[in-house]
């Protein structure tokens, strides 16, 4: 055998020899991931670089988490990773734990899902500051820093798209809702975008030979930006220096100029009109 | 036996305690001459217990150990220089270091029982005021009812902010939820506070 092809061999050999049990250590004392927490329900789970818990009192925990924080609460439905959070639990029945209070800061992404009879409804927050204050009328989120606000159906193919510099949010509490949206309320302050995406109309007759219509959308921009999920039908309502056009198979046209419109959407989340206030 | 053994444990902690109590005649004396030290003495014993105080006048509890195995007591004999009246020379035995097999005890904490322990072996060393416990170490606290589990455990009651630090398949077991398996964690004594070692003393 060529010595000189021994070489590389025991070269790689010895490093696998030296790293491998070294990984497997590193494994077996808690992998990369430093502090680790799961209640007894195995509802939250929560994962950081590093983190200090303090019993404030019986079954309540004052959590404070630092590098690539991941807090998961199954009940709530909700996901929230960010650099670093200071986290207050609160004890819930069987054994299970839930998020009561929570600042996130550093890259802040929140995800709530919520499910109503099998049908998900996914909010997705991103933000460089967050306050999320649970509360049983709906978890309040203050946002701050460069704010995007996205609420899914996958089902339904629908999603809205709000960026902002700072906002709140009320937030569905629970994962299991009779609601069909994870927001019930939103504000954001400007300069807002806005993006409604929703699968085209179909026509009641289409020639066969005809192209599948694609989808709906709807951008508009504002100073401001409410939406509200509460009543049956929602609204969104965009004030100062609005404007707004329909793209694609949208039948929204193109409007501006104008100090406020309100979009009103129906129970399946499609645009169903758009009203004009005063202009600029 | 057992009688014979705990007989002789009995003898060296009384060693070790003859020491006179601060505000004593011989306390007086002690603090005008220097102590001259004598060589170590080690005493092997079979089953035994022992309460580590801390040094100082105000002599708070630290820690209980009992041990059901063996224990090799270092003790240090100080033969402190004759006065005037008195001719020879008194000496004083001080536990300097312990070291025992199959442990249990208590730790305090502000002069109160704070947790309780087990472990495979420990140690116990009076100039660092650390209680060392190696192999299976577990810990529990009544309140808050919580539990830890280790490799190696750290009992530091050197300072006023006494704290455990825990090393090796860390995991603590609280009554809603389990923190670990981590590389190591610090604690406060009564386990309100556990943290990795970079977050303990945040607040």
């Amino acid at each position: 055998m060529n010595p000189t092809m021994r070489a590389p061999n025991l070269c790689l050999m010895t490093l696998a020899l030296v790293i491998a049990p070294a990984y497997g250590w590193k494994l077996s004392q808690g992998g990369e991931r430093q502090f680790r927490y799961i209640d007894a329900a195995k509802n939250m789970i929560v994962l950081a670089d590093g983190g200090r818990s303090e019993q404030t009192s019986a079954g309540t925990y004052d959590l404070t988490l630092t590098g690539l924080v991941s807090i998961d609460s199954l009940s709530q439905g909700l996901h929230l990773t960010a650099d670093k959070v200071q986290c207050q639990t609160a004890k819930a029945a069987n054994n299970r734990m839930d998020v009561k209070h929570a600042v996130a800061t550093g890259k802040v992404h929140i995800v709530k899902t919520v499910a109503n009879k099998g049908a998900k409804e996914i909010t997705d927050i991103t933000c460089s500051k967050g306050d999320l204050q649970v509360a049983a009328t709906g978890d309040i989120v203050a946002l701050a820093g460069p704010v995007s606000l996205r609420s899914e159906s996958p089902a339904k193919r629908r999603t809205l798209t709000a960026t902002g510099s700072s906002g709140t949010a009320v937030l569905e509490p629970q994962a299991k809702t009779q609601a069909k949206d994870g927001i019930r309320t939103a504000h954001l302050a400007g300069p807002v975008k806005l993006t409604l995406v929703q699968p085209a109309e179909k026509p009641a007759k289409t020639p066969a030979d005809a192209k599948p219509p694609g989808e709906a959308k709807v951008v508009a921009t504002s100073d401001e930006m409410d939406i509200s999920n509460t009543a049956t039908l929602r609204t969104v309502i965009l004030r100062g220096h609005v404007k707004i056009d329909g793209e694609g198979s949208s039948r929204v046209g193109s409007f501006s100029g104008i100090r406020q419109a309100t979009v009103v959407l129906n129970a399946a989340g499609e645009v169903i009109s758009v009203n004009t206030g005063d202009m600029n | 036996m057992r009688s014979k053994h705990t007989l002789l444990a009995a003898l060296v902690l009384l060693l070790a305690g003859c020491n006179p109590k601060p505000g004593e005649k011989g306390a007086e004396v002690k603090e005008e001459k220097k102590p001259e030290a004598l060589p170590a003495m080690t005493v092997n014993l079979a089953a035994g217990s022992n309460t580590h105080y801390a040094p100082g006048e105000k002599r708070d509890p630290q820690w209980y150990v009992s041990w059901l195995k063996q224990a090799a007591v270092v003790l240090t004999q100080v033969k402190e220089k004759p006065d005037a009246k008195e001719k020879k020379p008194a000496v004083k035995n001080e536990i300097s270091h312990m070291e025992m097999l199959g442990v249990s005890g208590y730790v305090f904490d502000k002069g109160k029982e704070s947790s309780t322990y087990t472990a495979d072996a420990g140690q116990g060393d009076k100039k660092t005021q650390i209680l060392s416990l190696h192999g299976n170490v577990h810990v529990i606290s009544k309140n808050p009812k919580s539990e830890l589990f280790c490799d190696r455990l750290e009992y530091d009651a050197s300072k006023p902010k006494k704290l455990i630090r825990a090393q090796g398949h860390v995991r603590v077991v609280q009554a809603v939820g389990t923190i670990g398996t981590l590389p190591a964690l610090w604690a406060s004594p009564d386990l309100k506070v556990v943290a990795t070692p970079d977050l303990y003393n945040l607040r």
